[in-house]
């Protein structure tokens, strides 16, 4: 085979890999937008006024917070402030070296409270547990350090109710966020889990905890990440819900029933991707012992985080992002394909396996190639720029179809210069970081591949390494 | 260039992607434009309205007869929105009024044109303008939308029909909640609260016969607005009969009376754990100082919830003082009881 053969096969194996992947974006698109206009219809049920019986599930929700003692009394403030008739906070200190539990036993007035502790899911030791004076239902545990998804599995112990809550203790939430995503619960007994929509709080206004005023970040870095969380949610998650394959539910805000969890055996401690390992595992419990069951996602905004928006911060939380993926899917590779497995083994996990997982390497070998090619005198100019066009014009694609299912449902971005930067993100976003993105989650396959370890939730380099970390799990992986 | 030929249809094939997609997304995003655009207009015409009727609306709910100025096409939906969100928030004599503003303004008519429309926001809108005029003579109407398959539209008409015939409601919705899975109960107690609550007894009381025992296990929350006459004897007789232990938890979850305690200890037994949960919380309720030897054996059960639920039953039951219930707990040398009911007093007695 000539070399000049083998390019030609190279580049149509590129063109049919690309094709793949943009119609697999594209169906995902167009079930969003049937979705979309289904919900927008159910969003008519904002005009039945929601008034609460006291029937509804008591909710648990649990805050790790490792180092927040600038934020944390203000988290749990905010959170006590939730519309829903009974709610517990349970606050795991993971180890903190700063004054994190001083602030909370000041603010909270905290008295030991002797709890007769259980394991239901393994975690690092507790040290103490506290309960709150001022507000009954408010419990903070003390405990070594293990990470965040140890400290999940603490709170699970601890927790009380049947369905419990994941918030990030950086999470600002929507003072009906609970009352939403309990919804599917109540409409589906079935229902094991359930995400809901989460948005980028860069550049809005916060008064006591809420977001009073919607606003676009300043940096462009910050901006791109808008769209790609407009991308991640409004078709990366909302495409796959109706046929029960979500393939994650964020760790800044979700809901779990506590029993599923625990029977699945926790948060798994090993891995930097515990929210989506997690999910994942709950599909391949309940698909492969044919029980019935329902990951739900509500695409109503409920929860506003902070993105990085420096480069060696988006870089930290892409290589993580990646290598857990790698490890989510590695964890749960014998649901891949399994004749039991349903939508979630036949579609939600080679995709993020042949789509998510190897994109970049395509993408990069696709750069490299054509480069090389055009390099040598192999390929023209004209050639090289047709392949830069399409796969422009792809993302640019994906992207306006995000603005769109944007403004048929949520708006939430109303000012003209905000749609304006939206637009120009999809620019920006094409032309430098896009490519970036790329290798960097090359980066986070080659810590996965050789076991690097990743600093996570060590009082040594937490502050660094989780700024900006603890947003959503795969935003921006859809395209 | 030499190679070029080589490479035409592929490269072609790039081009064409890349051009189609350009187009593709210059035609969104001017579609996104277009309905920002309109969205802007409708959102300044709502403002208008609002800044326009509701000086009018609040003189009216005060109990003052202002005028009532025309209201033009365009401003319909906004007005309807308005009307209704003021009337969630109110009751008695001002509600009163403000629906007879509705009424005055032709709302009947507005709400009959927006359920003939194919628009979910619309019907829900018009449903709910039809509950709060309360006219029997939409009871027909109301009804053909409870049975629509889309939840909200149906919930919209049963809060609809409860507030236009609130005797005759529960006969209608009670069946179709034991069927519906879709209804939330937590959300269809708030609906049946507004409904007559003899009729609400009635209708429970008639159904549970007939339900399976998911349905029933599903329903059985429902218990806590039905009256306490009616419910004993349903509960009792579930304890009774039931053997799934679903079913007796449920029913466990009702017991508010001394008369069901029997069945209730014979329940603290059960080879189920959930249904021993349940028994040991119901003798937190009911039960008698006789039954602290049943609950400290409780204490010490294998599953940690049962063990906190007599715990929890021991500190606020009159089973005896904190210091009592602790020398209990001791007096078994289980250092499980010891400590689940250090708990339950800390919980209880800070």
């Amino acid at each position: 085979m000539t070399l000049l053969r083998l390019i030609e096969v190279v580049q149509w194996a590129f063109l049919a890999y690309f094709i793949a992947l943009t119609v697999s974006y594209l169906a995902l698109n167009l079930v969003s937008l049937r979705v979309i206009a289904r919900d927008a219809d159910a969003r008519a049920s904002l005009l039945l006024p929601r008034f609460f019986s006291r029937l509804e599930p008591p909710v648990s929700i649990i805050v790790p917070a490792f180092n927040e003692e600038e934020t944390i009394a203000g988290t749990i403030r905010c959170l006590l402030q939730l519309e829903y008739p009974e709610l517990e906070i349970v606050v795991v200190n993971d180890g903190s070296t700063d004054r994190t539990l001083e602030v909370l036993s000041r603010e909270f007035e905290l008295v030991p409270f002797p709890e007769a502790y259980r394991i239901s899911v393994p975690s690092t030791p507790v040290r103490r547990v506290y309960r709150s004076l001022r507000h009954r239902n408010v419990r903070v545990l003390d405990k070594s350090n293990g990470g965040k998804a140890d400290a999940m599995n603490a709170g699970i112990n601890a927790a009380r109710y049947p369905l419990f809550c994941a918030v990030d203790g950086d999470s600002v939430l929507q003072r009906d966020s609970v009352a939403r995503v309990v919804r599917p619960f109540l409409e589906d007994p079935t229902t094991i889990a359930c995400g809901g929509t989460i948005r980028v709080l860069n550049g809005c206004r916060v008064v006591d905890g809420f977001v009073e005023e919607i606003g676009m970040p300043r940096g462009w870095i910050a901006r791109v990440q808008v769209l790609e969380y407009l991308r991640a949610f409004l078709f990366g998650r909302l495409g796959w819900a109706p046929v029960n394959a979500l393939p994650n539910v964020s760790g800044a805000f979700g809901m779990f029933r506590r029993t599923a969890v625990i029977e699945a055996g926790g948060y798994r401690t090993d891995t930097v991707g515990e929210d989506m390992e997690l999910v994942l595992r709950l599909h391949r419990l309940y698909r492969l012992s044919g029980r019935p069951y329902r990951i739900s996602f509500v695409p109503d905004p409920i929860c506003w985080t902070e993105v990085p928006d420096t480069l060696a911060a988006l870089r930290r939380q892409r290589v993580r992002w990646h290598r857990g993926l790698l490890e989510a899917i590695a964890g749960n590779r014998q649901l891949l394909f399994h004749r039991r497995g349903g939508a979630a083994a036949w579609l939600t996990v080679p995709n993020l396996l042949f789509f998510e997982a190897f994109g970049p390497v395509v993408e990069v070998a696709g750069y490299v190639v054509i480069g090389a090619a055009w390099a040598l005198g192999v390929i023209s100019w004209s050639s090289f720029a047709a392949f830069f066009a399409a796969a422009l014009g792809v993302a640019t694609l994906l992207s306006a179809n995000a603005l769109l299912l944007e403004e048929k449902s949520f708006h939430v971005y109303q000012r003209p210069k905000q749609l304006a930067v939206l637009i120009g993100a999809v620019l920006v976003e094409n032309l430098g970081l896009r490519q970036l993105t790329a290798f960097w989650r090359i980066s986070g396959m080659l810590s996965w591949l050789f076991r690097r370890p990743i600093a996570w939730g060590s009082p040594a380099t937490a502050a660094a390494a989780d700024a900006g970390a603890r947003d959503d799990e795969d935003a921006g992986r859809a395209a | 260039m030499a190679f070029a030929g080589a490479f035409e249809p592929v490269v072609r094939a790039a081009w064409a992607t890349g051009l189609l997609t350009v187009l593709v997304s210059a035609a969104l995003v001017a579609r996104v434009l277009g309905m920002r655009r309109r969205l802007a207009r409708a959102e300044a015409r709502r403002q208008a309205v609002v800044a326009r009727w509701r000086p009018i609306l609040f003189e009216a709910v005060a109990g003052g007869s202002p005028r009532l100025p025309d209201l033009p096409p365009e401003d319909e939906d906004a007005f309807l929105l308005l009307w209704v969100q003021l009337l969630d928030g109110i009751r008695g004599e001002p509600l009163e009024r403000l629906a007879r503003v509705g009424e005055a303004l032709g709302a009947r008519a507005l709400a009959g044109a927006r359920l003939r429309r194919d628009d979910a926001l619309g019907r829900v809108l018009a449903l709910r303008t039809l509950g709060y005029l309360g006219r029997g003579e939409d009871r027909a109407e109301v009804l053909r939308w409870l049975d629509d398959p889309r939840s909200y539209l149906s919930l919209a008409a049963a809060r609809a029909l409860v507030r236009i015939d609130p005797e005759g409601a529960p006969a209608e919705l009670l069946p179709r909640l034991a069927r519906r899975g879709d209804w939330p109960v937590p959300l269809f107690a708030t609906v049946l609260g507004e409904a007559s609550a003899p009729r609400v007894s009635e209708g429970f009381a008639a159904l549970w016969r007939e339900l399976p025992a998911p349905a029933l296990v599903r329903l059985l929350p429902l218990a806590s607005i039905v009256d306490a006459r009616r419910v004993e004897p349903i509960v009792a007789a579930l304890l009774d009969r039931a053997d799934e232990p679903e079913v007796l938890a449920a029913a466990l979850r009702q017991v508010r009376s001394p008369a069901l305690l029997e069945p209730v200890r014979r329940a603290a037994r059960h080879a189920s754990w959930s249904v021993r949960v349940q028994a040991a919380a119901a003798l937190g309720r009911v039960g008698e100082p006789a039954d602290r030897e049943l609950l400290a054996t409780l204490l010490r059960d294998p599953e940690w919830w049962v063990r906190y639920r007599a715990a929890q039953a021991l500190a606020a039951r009159p089973y005896g003082s904190a210091q009592e219930v602790l020398a209990l707990a001791e007096a078994s040398g289980d250092r499980f009881a010891r400590d689940i009911v250090r708990q339950a007093l800390a919980e209880v007695r800070p």
